[in-house]
């Protein structure tokens, strides 16, 4: 299915539709990632795997005491 | 998406450290735990992803606040706060690599720590998860702490300030110390590569 955006096109304004610029358009990006599996595959990779980083961050250690700085 | 716009929260958070930073150099002795307290899971995160060793981070993390108390009375108070504290620490943490790549001993100590770190159970694995699941679950944090590994410094600076901290493109050009087209144009190549590293094992 022909989409208005090639795949190139897509992948260059990627990370600003990611980061909702305005300048980007929205539809478009949106028609091409439907239509075109591989490009689709991309964008769900980078959230999945955002979505795992974010859900595997490190908390301070318990038998570590808070950072002091106090004489 | 819509992280792009600082949020009233953040307003109110800049706000307050500014507030706590006013405090602690009028001499309340209370004010600098705060802003440790404030900061200090966030720059273990932000650190430990740019060297990939917990312990070392931790330590790090240390450093950064040694600094930030040594010479936060000559912080510009008309700048962000977090902005600074971030540029310490990756400078910091800059070092760490610089000094890794010229000394095997400290490479090597630094992928032991990795090693050892693999061993500690998942955050996100729950006792009533499937055997599968938990496998898939370890699998992917595995993979994706391996693809952020494997970006190139630059391009894992940006991602993580931007992903995980949340930063705007003028905050990391400003910790990165680079102009904005080059923090966007790395964004779009980390989280490129990110993406074709991990796509090929979700499909």
């Amino acid at each position: 299915m022909p989409t208005t955006l090639t795949c190139r096109t897509f992948r260059r304004y990627f990370s600003a539709w990611r980061d909702g610029d305005v300048a980007v358009p929205t539809d478009a990006m949106q028609e091409h990632a439907t239509a075109c599996g591989r490009c689709a595959s991309l964008a769900r990779a980078l959230v999945v795997g955002v979505r795992v980083l974010r859900a595997n961050e490190l908390e301070w250690p318990i038998s570590r005491s808070t950072p002091s700085i106090a004489p | 998406m819509g992280r792009w716009v600082s949020s009233p929260a953040s307003e109110k958070h800049n706000l307050e450290t500014a507030d706590l930073v006013a405090r602690h150099l009028d001499g309340d002795p209370r004010a600098f735990g705060e802003i440790v307290k404030r900061y200090q899971i966030r720059l273990l995160n932000f650190i430990y992803r740019m060297i990939g060793d917990r312990e070392r981070a931790e330590d790090l993390v240390q450093e950064a606040f040694i600094r930030v108390y040594r010479h936060l009375h000559r912080f510009d108070r008309t700048k962000k706060f977090s902005t600074w504290v971030y540029t310490i620490a990756s400078n910091l943490a800059k070092n760490e690599l610089r000094n890794r790549s010229r000394s095997p001993l400290v490479f090597y100590q630094s992928n032991r720590s990795k090693h050892e770190e693999d061993a500690r159970p998942l955050q996100f694995e729950d006792s009533r998860s499937r055997p599968d699941d938990m496998f898939r679950n370890r699998h992917l944090k595995e993979l994706v702490d391996n693809t952020v590994a494997q970006l190139s410094p630059h391009h894992r600076q940006v991602f993580v300030l931007r992903e995980l901290e949340g930063k705007s493109y003028e905050e990391i050009a400003e910790v990165t110390h680079c102009n904005l087209g080059t923090v966007k144009s790395r964004l779009n190549r980390a989280r490129a590569s990110f993406a074709e590293m991990i796509a090929p094992y979700l499909d």
